[in-house]
């Protein structure tokens, strides 16, 4: 009967075996999942989403300072979780040696459901995106060889890198891709407005009004529930003539001074506002919409922009709707933040 | 003894299960009924129509617009390979994405089947599908240094030297667009006159192209024209399409 049972262990483990064999990806246990308050997700690759470890490494790769050349800016540098992951209300960034860039650092939130970043849209998938600051000479001045280097010679991450990509080694593929698993599980969708919209809160009727407002005046371009339509959009006040937008990626005349919307979301937290970071109170880039508003010329060139009159009290209404779209939890959620 | 006979139907049964799940991981048989071999593509830069020889670090006069020329960096992709047999059938090259350069200008392509072509084609270039599929390693790794960082896709043809016609000196064209109006992507297709391609387990032939340099400047544009091209636009569509041009099929090293 002992040799019975040991004969039936030794099948039983054969057949585990078995099985264990055929599992050939590598999927490892996940706390995330994109939720559905946006649609379906616009990111491509869909054998990178996100996993715990994937995540973990990703967000390690993001705040390290070690990945510019003088070792003084990470990622987190100029997308800052207070801020909702722009810059720390500067109208433009500075990287390495203190070097300016060109535009306002955009919000890393909800990318998941973006099919092209930056300001001008040149970026058009997300796992490339990091090369653009990794060697801009004016954010951390490196080249792509160097970052892999600078990774391996921090002894943490070759068990981060073995847990997120189990028999893959520390390369661009395995760097880039772990970024985007930390960018995608960045999700804002907890403001007040979402809560109204799922039955959980209920707007004053002030924000009722600006809610109103909004949806006649802004909801064409700033489309619900992103707050952007991801489209390239002209807005009449040329604060930098010498920077043309979309012009520079796509050399297209109709193009020139047209810039991808931002998402308005946790915008009380990300001014200064506009792709030079020109303007600081929502107050005035009111006031600038409603003159620009008021140019044929603008009227003309935009193809969406119609005139707009708003009395005080209007303008009132409609900032505090639009700050019904702070997040408080996200900027606060432990998962984002800085590993000490 | 009753128990002893459920037992043994037990194992009996087992095994069976056992050797089926073994079974259904093992992969399938690949075909090994035909033959293959392999060849070689080699890229000789050559100046000028008449096929001069082309030098890397060293002022070319140019028989064109007899500017002088040096060139320092040379660079570009050939991708997506497909051969062509007499009867018109095709062997697409799999992951066929290859950087020459005058330092490297041969690429061995293994598991050709057996037969005679006729033919081949390939992109001066990368088509738009990998100009867009995230991040790639082997010779589309933006590590190369052949990607735009800030406008997802790939430096085609990247050429960069001195000029003293020049206004600064120098020139850098980075060639690249993989979209309309601005697509660069050049299709070059060649039948190998007078002799076949003859491929076979044994046998190890070389394809050899000549690629005139000098083409970049057989446009209206001189050196002193315009010197720096880092964008999509007409300049690259035209300077990329000079280049393509300049690519000719010489022979076959049996």
């Amino acid at each position: 009967m002992h040799s019975t049972i040991r004969m039936f262990l030794f099948f039983a483990a054969t057949i585990l075996l078995g099985l264990q064999s055929c599992k050939t990806d590598n999927s490892n246990s996940t706390d995330f999942s994109f939720p559905g308050d946006f649609g379906p997700i616009a990111y491509p690759n869909l054998n990178n989403i996100p996993t715990a470890d994937g995540i973990t490494l990703g967000r390690h790769l993001f705040y390290d300072v070690n990945l510019s050349a003088n070792r003084t800016i990470s990622c987190g540098s100029c997308h800052a979780q207070v801020h909702g992951f722009a810059d720390h209300n500067l109208p433009l960034s500075f990287g390495i040696h203190n070097r300016k860039g060109v535009r306002n650092s955009p919000p890393i939130i909800n990318l998941a459901w973006s099919s092209t970043f930056m300001w001008d849209g040149g970026i058009r998938h997300l796992d490339v995106m990091p090369i653009a600051p990794f060697t801009d000479t004016n954010e951390m001045g490196m080249t792509l060889p160097l970052v892999i280097e600078r990774i391996k010679e921090n002894p943490k991450y070759s068990a981060l890198y073995s847990k997120a990509f189990p028999e893959k080694e520390i390369n661009e593929e395995t760097t880039l891709l772990a970024l985007s698993q930390f960018m995608l599980s960045i999700v804002s969708n907890n403001s007040k407005y979402d809560r109204v919209k799922k039955g959980k809160a209920q707007f004053t009727n002030s924000e009722k009004t600006g809610y109103e407002l909004f949806k006649t005046h802004c909801g064409n371009c700033h489309t619900e529930p992103l707050f952007t339509n991801g489209n390239y959009e002209y807005n009449g006040f040329i604060a930098n003539g010498n920077d043309k937008g979309r012009f520079r990626i796509s050399q297209l005349q109709k193009d020139a001074y047209r810039f991808k919307v931002p998402t308005l979301r946790n915008l009380e937290f990300t001014y200064p506002y506009m792709h030079n970071g020109s303007i600081r109170t929502l107050e005035e880039v009111l006031n600038k919409y409603i003159e620009s508003s008021q140019v044929q010329s603008n009227i003309d060139y935009s193809g969406k922009m119609h005139p707009i009159s708003l009395t005080s009290s209007d303008r009132a209404s409609l900032i505090l709707f639009l700050k019904t779209l702070t997040d408080t939890d996200f900027i606060s959620n432990p998962k984002y933040s800085e590993i000490q | 003894m009753k128990n002893l006979k459920t037992n043994t139907i037990l194992f009996a049964l087992i095994a069976i299960f056992s050797a089926a799940y073994l079974q259904s991981c093992t992969e399938e048989p690949t075909e090994t009924t035909s033959t293959k071999g392999s060849i070689s593509l080699e890229f000789e830069h050559v100046w000028g129509l008449d096929k001069a020889p082309f030098y890397m670090n060293t002022p070319l006069l140019h028989p064109m617009t007899k500017d002088t020329i040096n060139v320092n960096l040379l660079k570009y992709y050939i991708s997506n390979i497909v051969l062509t047999k007499a009867d018109g059938s095709k062997h697409a090259v799999p992951e066929s994405y290859y950087l020459i350069s005058p330092e490297e200008n041969s690429i061995e392509i293994k598991d050709v089947p057996s037969g005679e072509y006729t033919g081949i084609e390939y992109i001066i270039g990368v088509d738009s599908a990998r100009n867009n599929s995230g991040i790639q390693s082997g010779a589309l790794n933006p590590s190369n240094g052949m990607f735009w960082s800030w406008s997802t896709g790939y430096i085609f043809v990247r050429v960069e030297g001195t000029s003293p016609q020049s206004p600064t000196g120098m020139f850098l064209y980075h060639l690249g667009g993989y979209t309309a109006p601005f697509n660069a992507i050049n299709k070059r297709n060649f039948l190998f006159v007078q002799e076949n391609l003859s491929v076979s387990p044994t046998a190890k032939p070389t394809v050899h192209f000549t690629v005139n340099v000098a083409k970049f400047w057989h446009g209206p544009l001189k050196v002193a024209d315009l010197n720096v091209i880092h964008n999509v636009g007409d300049n690259a569509v035209s300077m990329a399409k000079n280049f393509s041009d300049g690519f000719i099929f010489d022979h076959i090293h049996k």
